[in-house]
């Protein structure tokens, strides 16, 4: 019987994945995916503590979770579309929108 | 055998979040994340959330992999893709994957719905969920629909290519 504390250490588990791919990865798609991971650990740990406390307010919040998480996939992603068109690749080090004194770039 | 069930979700999940941060194929970590959504899902089963299993695998399997993958296509990231074009080497974990996916949908579908819960008070979560969404969260509720408006509107902003004289609009 899968108890809060499991729930709790899989989403510690899986928010740490998420956390550790935002910084090593440097291809902007995958980072957004590992927004959506960190994003999912929190949708479980509301959710587990709805249980826990019999409470139908953590599953409402998880719900919202996901439209938010959902918006935010729509935007992030033509965000990247849109740096792929600049730069012409994904990796968020070739991306450089100012130049190295500050000063915008002439395109 | 609820514990296995849940040990073995807990593993999908994992394992699919670690495949998204290993892979150098942006296809192979949108699968990955795939496979752990699909978890998830079945961890919102298990914990008596039967609506949220549901949007999970609607929204996130359905759709936000989709997109994932779409603009993954749609950019064509020839240098990084290429590594995918070969065999998939991890094609039986895959497989593996959602066969151990089976027992949770077989679970589902058979009305094992307050087995999978534990006792929690499955039959009527949904309704309850409902109600709850358009009374005490109505507000936030009518709010989501703004901002997914607002959402469409701006990912259609940002990626309207500029009409330029001469070039492809």
């Amino acid at each position: 019987m899968p108890e809060l504390n499991h729930y709790l250490l899989l989403a510690v588990l899986l928010f740490g994945l998420g956390a550790a791919g935002v910084l090593i990865r440097r291809n902007a798609l995958v980072i957004l995916m590992c927004v959506e991971l960190m994003l999912n650990a929190a949708n479980l740990v509301l959710v587990a503590f709805g249980r826990e406390r019999g409470s139908l307010d953590g599953q409402a919040f998880a719900f919202f979770s996901m439209t938010v998480a959902a918006a935010e996939v729509a935007v992030g992603l033509a965000i990247v579309v849109l740096i792929y068109r600049h730069s012409g690749s994904t990796d968020i080090e070739q991306v450089r929108l100012f130049g190295r004194d500050g000063q915008e770039e002439e395109r | 055998m609820r514990p296995l069930l849940f040990i073995l979700l807990a593993l999908l999940t994992l394992g699919g979040g670690l495949w998204v941060l290993v892979r150098r194929s942006p296809v192979d970590s949108a699968l990955g994340l795939l496979v752990a959504m699909v978890a998830i899902s079945g961890h919102y089963m298990m914990l008596g959330a039967p609506f949220l299993a549901a949007v999970q695998l609607i929204v996130y399997g359905g759709a936000v992999v989709i997109l994932f993958l779409f603009v993954i296509m749609l950019l064509n990231l020839r240098r990084e893709t290429l590594a995918a074009r070969r065999p998939p080497r991890g094609r039986w974990l895959y497989a593996l994957a959602g066969a151990a996916l089976m027992p949770a949908l077989a679970g589902l579908f058979r009305g094992g719905r307050g087995w999978l819960a534990g006792g929690a008070p499955a039959e009527g979560t949904v309704e309850e969920l409902g109600r709850a969404l358009f009374q005490r969260w109505v507000y936030p509720f009518e709010l989501t629909s703004v901002l997914l408006l607002a959402a469409l509107a701006g990912a259609v902003a940002l990626t309207r290519q500029a009409p330029r004289d001469g070039g492809e609009a």
